[in-house]
């Protein structure tokens, strides 16, 4: 359970844990039921295709980058700022 | 013809507005005079909104002769979809200060016709849950029994309409989350066919599942407001293009399969079936044709949800971070920065999905859930196919039961995920469904009936249901506020 929190990114506490672990736990034991059903003709279709666009700009309003950028906790010009990744 | 906020249709309200006999004003303002006295109770709104603008640009379109139908009608947005320089939270905590910096694509659209938007309606964190116990903000209540739910997750934008703020309601639906408000609150509301509706501008749930779709209190004014949503949008990479929107035509009667294995199994109230046995020679009354069907593997869209909507839960809330926008809890480093964000963020349902997702995803574990699931799903969708080369729509009850009390599900996630069992399987299949009221349940909670339809068959969705309409004469018991 710990290991799944660190992958997801989230902080819980001791008893947010304890209760995450009997529910993934119960929801686990409804969806194994899958394991049951036959699809050993199962046949792959695709109905909803992506459609990919040109990879030119589309957005001309410039306003909306600056309220991208208010939206940033943290900022520097027009980037927005990360802590530190690398650590000597 | 006297406006009421009650019984006031659309084309009641276009003819009023162009005829000079109200203006859009004095119509909005008793709108708002009722959702002000309704809110506090209901919980409806996270936020009223000043209309005067847009009351302003409506009035002035139908002065000048460009009014649409729509023009100065009002409706209720649910948080989830952006509207430029208003707060979107999908009542979260995570997003509890973030302002749209620009319009959901379906927003501009209905922007343009001079719809007036009167709030934003509260939701299940993210849309996940099906009663609005999950808002971060508190839960809403249903307008006909405020000790029990109005379902969810669009259960604001239920009770918004329920309670005659307004004369339609946007949602979104991944499993059941317009349908199952709609049912509960004895509305219309459709799921559409998936790729029809542009989801730019959606906070995104389960990508291959979502929708947007409109809520009504006829089916006749859900047809109007999805034929202004149904068009596509370079912007949504999902939305199909024009030529793919081959329509099937209305027809004089229709052939309804009943899956009845799928609709006889446990956890059924005695009411529901009663009701649907009802509707079923009802519908034959009105000439239409009732055949049994089979799905085989429909029983399994319900767990195949449970492995793939988390998956995509737990990509798609990746992007909250605690570095572009959202909350942000100061850690040591980026992950601590990251894992204490989110972890203050998010709320109980929303980290089950991530983690759930994160699980189903992880190595060692993706063959035996999530390619499974996306295998089944598959078949499923074929069987849907199948069966529909045979019948025109398939008929089930929108629910298992009538709107539950607070509290009845919340401690049991299992059993929560139970009351979209009907709903699921159209978004697991990407085919439209729509829910209309037939009934009262023995708390005298409104019940609903489900049709669903091949791709692209919202047209003749919309007839089949009006003709059911007109024949289950649903009769609208006034809120206990109006």
């Amino acid at each position: 359970m710990q290991h799944l929190a660190k992958l997801s990114r989230l902080a819980l506490s001791d008893e947010g844990m304890v209760r995450m672990q009997s529910d993934i736990t119960s929801i686990l034991g409804y969806i194994d039921q899958i394991q049951k059903a036959d699809v050993s003709d199962a046949v792959m279709t695709y109905d909803a295709i992506n459609q990919v666009r040109e990879d030119v700009v589309v957005e001309k309003d410039i306003s909306i980058r600056n309220r991208i950028l208010e939206q940033a906790p943290h900022t520097q010009d027009d980037f927005i700022q990360v802590q530190k990744v690398i650590s000597r | 013809m006297s406006f009421s906020i009650y019984t006031t249709t659309i084309t009641e309200l276009h003819k009023m507005f162009v005829e000079k006999q109200i203006s859009v004003a004095g119509a909005i303002s008793l709108y708002r005079q009722q959702a002000e006295k309704i809110n506090p109770e209901m919980h409806a709104y996270l936020e009223l909104f000043d209309t005067a603008n847009m009351v302003d640009y409506a009035q002035e379109l139908i002065d000048t002769g460009r009014a649409t139908l729509l023009t100065g009608i009002p409706i209720a947005v649910k948080d989830n979809i952006l509207i430029s320089g208003h707060v979107a939270s999908a009542s979260s905590k995570m997003l509890e200060n973030h302002t749209a910096s620009y319009d959901a694509t379906i927003i501009a659209s209905l922007k343009k016709q001079g719809v007036v938007f009167m709030g934003r309606t509260n939701m299940d964190e993210f849309a996940m849950g099906s009663s609005t116990e999950n808002s971060a903000y508190g839960p809403t209540k249903n307008p006909l029994d405020v000790t029990r739910v109005p379902g969810g997750s669009s259960g604001g934008s239920a009770a918004a309409l329920a309670s005659h703020t307004v004369l339609l309601a946007l949602g979104t639906d991944t499993g059941g989350s317009i349908r199952q408000p709609a049912s509960f609150c004895g509305l219309v509301g459709l799921m559409p066919t998936y790729g029809t509706v542009s989801r730019y501008g959606a906070i995104a749930m389960g990508s291959s599942l979502d929708q947007i779709g409109p809520f009504a209190k006829s089916v006749s004014e859900a047809k109007l407001l999805w034929e202004t949503l149904e068009f596509p949008d370079v912007r949504d990479n999902s939305s199909l293009p024009e030529k793919d929107r081959i329509w099937l035509e209305p027809k004089n009667s229709y052939i309804l399969g009943v899956p009845k294995t799928f609709i006889s199994g446990e956890g059924i109230s005695e009411s529901v079936k009663n009701n649907f046995t009802e509707v079923l020679e009802k519908a034959k009354q009105a000439g239409h044709t009732i055949v049994e069907v089979d799905i085989p593997l429909i029983e399994y869209s319900l767990p195949v949800y449970y492995i793939v909507m988390p998956a995509e839960v737990s990509t798609n809330l990746a992007r909250f971070d605690g570095v572009r926008y959202g909350l942000r809890i100061e850690g040591d480093n980026p992950d601590h920065t990251m894992s204490l964000s989110r972890g203050a963020g998010f709320g109980p349902e929303t980290k089950r999905r991530v983690m759930l997702g994160t699980y189903v995803l992880s190595h060692g574990y993706h063959d035996a859930y999530y390619q499974k699931a996306i295998n089944v799903r598959n078949t499923i969708k074929n069987e849907f196919k199948k069966v529909f080369e045979t019948v025109d729509y398939i008929i089930t009850p929108t629910t298992p039961s009538g709107a539950f009390r607070f509290g009845e599900k919340s401690s049991n996630p299992v059993e929560m995920y139970l009351s979209d069992l009907f709903t699921v399987p159209a978004n697991i299949a990407g085919i439209p469904a729509l829910s209309l009221p037939s009934g009262y349940d023995e708390h005298s909670m409104p019940l609903g009936i489900q049709l669903m339809g091949p791709r692209f068959s919202e047209k003749a969705l919309f007839d089949c249901a009006e003709s059911l309409e007109k024949t289950l004469n649903y009769e609208r018991i006034s809120t206990i506020l109006s």
